[in-house]
């Protein structure tokens, strides 16, 4: 169907209401990757099968994800009249019960996380969902589609408001004012460094050379940092959307979605969404009848992290080598075929259409001095609840880990935070009331980066996690430059010598000169960053460092090399436990009798460790 | 036209100069590697980096990329600069510790060998080859693999199809790490598996050029006149001569 003006999406829009609100229940199975991972697929069809068999007539969908990825499968169960009724962990073999429970009009408890208004009567004794602790304190702006709505389907984010936005932009407002709304709502770029998204878009529609392309970067390359996927399987048409109003602001007529290959579910979302906004000629020529043109094409990445820096990604999307340009000139001057080039990232743009359709100074309302909005988060790691989390920019960085996230896995207590993946830094537990801002971020060495927060435990080293860090950016890297490609190379193999109880000889106040020169003098953004992960652990946690090279220790029992596992012998009862567990036959002893480790055979698994209900096994 | 301040002295700049061409044009020394006059710009080795002071964001740039922006004020020998390229140096004496030049570019630069650890390669990666192949329009060799495992190669490793032997690579190769067998008759790239024979002066039938670089000369040269790729240069110009002595003024043209 052909939309040609503002008000047929409004009616649209009225006409499609139905398929959020049917009138049987609407049972929505969060389907994105982190969902299927967790085996949603089976679970969406347990209930196709149980609601056929004992008929119960009910309307499934699949949506994105709600963000709360530690109790995936989740499901949304939504009762005409009442309330939405979110649950998770659902296993599938659970699926029979509460088809069950719906059919006998009860309504399903277990598991059950809480409610979500949709204007119907109240259950009382549920609690609203954003009374979870996982969910408390978090605003659901860029998010807000996610897990609501069925991806595939355009009805659905019509029916959410969606392209009502491109309809104000394109019906009411000049290019101009487009990009003065978003100045002045404040939104700065989410894929790393923060710049002012509304001072691009000018800069690049003042750039005098046309035609002028405008990209979206999902290429998401840092290990642990997976908000954008959420965004592009959860909520394809508000991407779209952003992107043919930033065609419109910056004066482009064609969009690039550069999406990395690895997100084979996310191209195909997109793919479909660009099809039924083709489909209705929200794409194409003379949009909504205000004469822009613009078309939208998709490009999958080259697998590579460099990729993601937008000048590597320009000579990706040309079909050269991912290589970082120096600059000047910039992207907005000279980019794609040579040509004004806007690049922003995945979550900036889901911000877009909200900014535009509530107000820039409704969203101002939200977030911190120089930061505003919201931002979305990954927490990870040695966390108790692990998930997507949106929260108003500045929220400090404890009510993240300790309030959402729940502290430490297990109990364990929480050492540090990993911000900003490969090119962020740590931030010790001591500093968790800092605010969550870009310049926060950086005055602790670290940076906001995509917004991976990797929780590290008092099980976590330091040591080790920087290793992990420079040996990803030492094969990321795209290998052009010397101080990045020869100096991280080096960096990464003095941790490796640390970490294997081979760092006798390392000078740490020469590693640390090292890192600042390949920072000082790499070329793009990922050298300069590279060192980050090692130069905050040493400022932070410089005695863990000097126990690995010193005294050849591991505080944290981490470094195999660098572990000595032996048995207390006022603990130990001989129970054999772990005789019998030791996968290479290094502890014995005599049963009833304190046992010992043959160190010579030991392969330090902690096998032994986990097993012992005594605490006997010793581990420094 | 446009004015940058270089170590404190206010230098000129003409349009489309880069900040190493205006340090240079006035005896300012920079140190560089993988910039070439006759190559584009690149930006790799990191040698040249400069420190901008004011005019753009401070901090090092490559001079060999950076533009001469009007009012750039920038430092070429400030204690960040020459750290940084002492680094650069160290990282590259020790990938490329038996090369004499950069041995000597090392010496000049204050690095010695240090506590990382050395490999045994001459390429360093500066991508001259590849530029020259590229700007004849050739492109039989490029870059494959990325991070450390990055090196310049011809695809998949198999005999060259495209390599036309021109030797290009060679010459601009700054630690001569491509090498070239070149006999009375043919030129084997060792590293690129390609073996040409020498084509016949048609003059003289000295064996001289390449195939592929006689026609490359062919299709870059304009149409209507002499073959000129056939001739070798000595050939090529005693037939050139020929042609100027023989041309006589349109008449009515006065001496
Ligand atoms: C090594 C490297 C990788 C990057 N990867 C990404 C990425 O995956 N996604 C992204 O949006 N930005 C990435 N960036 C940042 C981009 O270069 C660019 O700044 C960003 O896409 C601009 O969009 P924004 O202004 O909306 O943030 C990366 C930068 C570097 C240096
Ligand atoms: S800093 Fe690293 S990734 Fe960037 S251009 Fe240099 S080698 Fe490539
Ligand atoms: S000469 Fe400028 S970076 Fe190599």
């Amino acid at each position: 169907m052909k939309i040609k003006d503002a008000d047929s999406i409004k009616r649209l829009a009225e006409s499609s209401r139905q398929l959020l609100t049917p009138s049987v229940p609407r049972i929505a199975v969060g389907m994105s990757s982190c969902g299927l991972a967790a085996g949603a697929q089976s679970v969406m069809e347990a209930f196709q099968v149980e609601c056929g068999r004992q008929g119960v007539e009910c309307r499934i969908v699949a949506t994105g994800c709600l963000g709360f990825c530690g109790a995936e499968p989740l499901v949304e169960i939504l009762l005409p009249g009442k309330a939405a009724f979110v649950y998770g962990p659902v296993e599938e073999n659970r699926c029979a019960d509460m088809v069950a429970e719906l059919r006998e009009g009860r309504l399903p408890r277990d598991n059950l996380l809480g409610r979500r208004e949709v204007g119907g009567a109240e259950i009382e004794d549920v609690p609203p969902l954003s009374d979870h602790p996982f969910y408390k304190g978090q605003i659901r702006i860029v998010t807000r589609n996610l897990g609501l709505i069925d991806p595939g389907s355009f009805e659905e984010y019509v029916a959410c408001g969606g392209y009502q936005a491109l309809a104000k932009a394109l019906g009411a407002m000049s290019s101009e004012q487009v990009i003065d709304e978003i100045k002045s709502s404040g939104l700065r770029g989410r894929g790393g460094a923060g710049f002012p998204t509304g001072l691009k878009w000018e800069m690049t529609r003042k750039s005098p050379s046309s035609p002028k392309y405008i990209i979206m970067n999902g290429d998401e390359g840092d290990p642990g940092a997976y908000m954008d996927r959420s965004l592009m399987e959860g909520d394809p048409h508000a991407l779209v959307e952003a992107m043919i109003i930033g065609g419109y602001a910056i004066g482009a007529q064609t969009g690039i979605l550069y999406v990395r290959a690895e997100y084979p579910l996310a191209q195909k979302r997109l793919r479909e969404a660009i099809g039924q906004a083709k489909e209705a000629a929200l794409l194409g020529r003379d949009i909504l009848g205000s004469g822009f043109d613009f078309d939208l094409y998709l490009v999958s990445g080259a697998g590579a992290f460099v990729s993601g820096e937008e000048t590597a990604l320009i000579h990706s999307v040309e079909g050269r080598i991912a290589e970082p340009d120096p600059r000047p000139p910039y992207p907005s001057e000279a980019g794609l075929y040579g040509q004004p080039t806007c690049i922003n990232n995945v979550e900036t743009l889901a911000n877009v259409p909200v900014i535009l359709d509530r107000g820039a100074e409704w969203y101002g309302g939200f977030g911190a001095e120089k930061s505003k909005g919201t931002k979305l988060f990954c927490l990870v790691g040695e966390v108790a609840r692990t998930g997507l989390v949106e929260v108003p920019l500045g929220t400090p960085l404890a009510a993240i880990v300790h309030g959402m996230g729940g502290g430490g896995r297990g109990g364990a207590a929480v050492k540090a935070l990993q911000t900003g993946g490969p090119s962020g830094g740590c931030i010790p537990s001591e500093a968790f009331d800092l605010p969550a801002d870009y310049e926060a971020l950086q005055k602790m060495g670290s940076i906001m980066g995509s917004g991976g927060l990797i929780v590290l435990s008092e099980r976590t080293c330091m040591v080790d996690t920087a290793r992990y860090f420079l040996k990803f950016t030492r094969e990321e890297s795209c290998g052009k430059c010397t101080p990045c490609r020869e100096g991280i190379d080096y960096l990464s193999h003095v941790l490796d010598d640390i970490v294997a109880g081979k760092g006798a000889g390392v000078n740490l106040d020469a590693i640390e000169q090292v890192s600042r020169g390949i920072a000082a003098a790499s070329l793009c953004g990922l050298g300069q960053t590279a060192p980050n992960p090692l130069m905050t652990s040493l400022r932070h946690f410089r005695a863990e460092y000097e126990a690995h090279v010193t005294e050849n220790r591991c505080p944290a029992g981490v470094c195999s090399a660098l572990l000595h596992i032996s048995i207390d012998p006022q603990a130990c009862t001989g129970c054999t436990a772990c005789v019998a567990v030791c996968p290479v036959s290094a502890i014995s002893g005599t049963k009833k009798e304190p046992h010992q480790v043959d160190q010579s055979l030991c392969i330090k698994c902690k096998a032994c460790e986990d097993i012992c209900r005594f605490n006997a096994i010793r581990v420094v | 036209m446009a004015a940058i301040t270089l170590n404190g002295r206010l230098l000129e700049a003409e349009a489309g100069e880069k900040v190493l061409d205006v340090a240079r044009r006035n005896g300012i020394p920079v140190p560089t590697l993988c910039h070439h006059p006759g190559l584009s710009a690149y930006g790799a080795c990191r040698l040249c980096l400069v420190e901008i002071k004011s005019g753009f964001r401070p901090g090092l740039v490559s001079s060999c990329t950076m533009p001469a922006i009007d009012g750039l004020v920038a430092e070429t020998e400030s204690p960040a600069v020459k750290s940084a390229r002492k680094l650069v140096a160290e990282l590259l004496l020790a990938r490329a510790p038996q090369s004499p030049e950069i041995r000597a570019l090392a010496a000049g630069l204050g690095a010695e060998p240090t506590a990382i650890p050395k490999k045994d390669e001459l390429c360093i990666l500066c991508g001259r080859c590849v530029r020259a192949c590229s700007a004849l329009g050739v492109n039989a060799v490029s870059f494959v693999r990325r991070g450390v495992k990055r090196r310049v190669a011809v695809p998949f490793d198999k005999p060259s199809e495209h390599c036309i032997a021109c030797q290009a690579c060679v010459s601009v190769c700054p630690t001569g790490a491509i090498k070239a067998k070149i006999t009375h008759e043919k030129v084997e790239m060792v590293e690129w598996q390609a073996r040409r024979e020498l084509q016949r002066c048609a003059v003289c039938q000295t064996p001289f050029v390449t195939a592929g670089q006689r026609d490359l000369v062919e299709r870059t040269v304009e149409a209507g006149h002499q073959p000129l790729g056939a001739l070798c240069p000595k050939c090529r110009r005693l037939e050139t001569a020929k042609a100027y002595s023989m041309w006589e003024p349109a008449s009515g043209v006065s001496g």
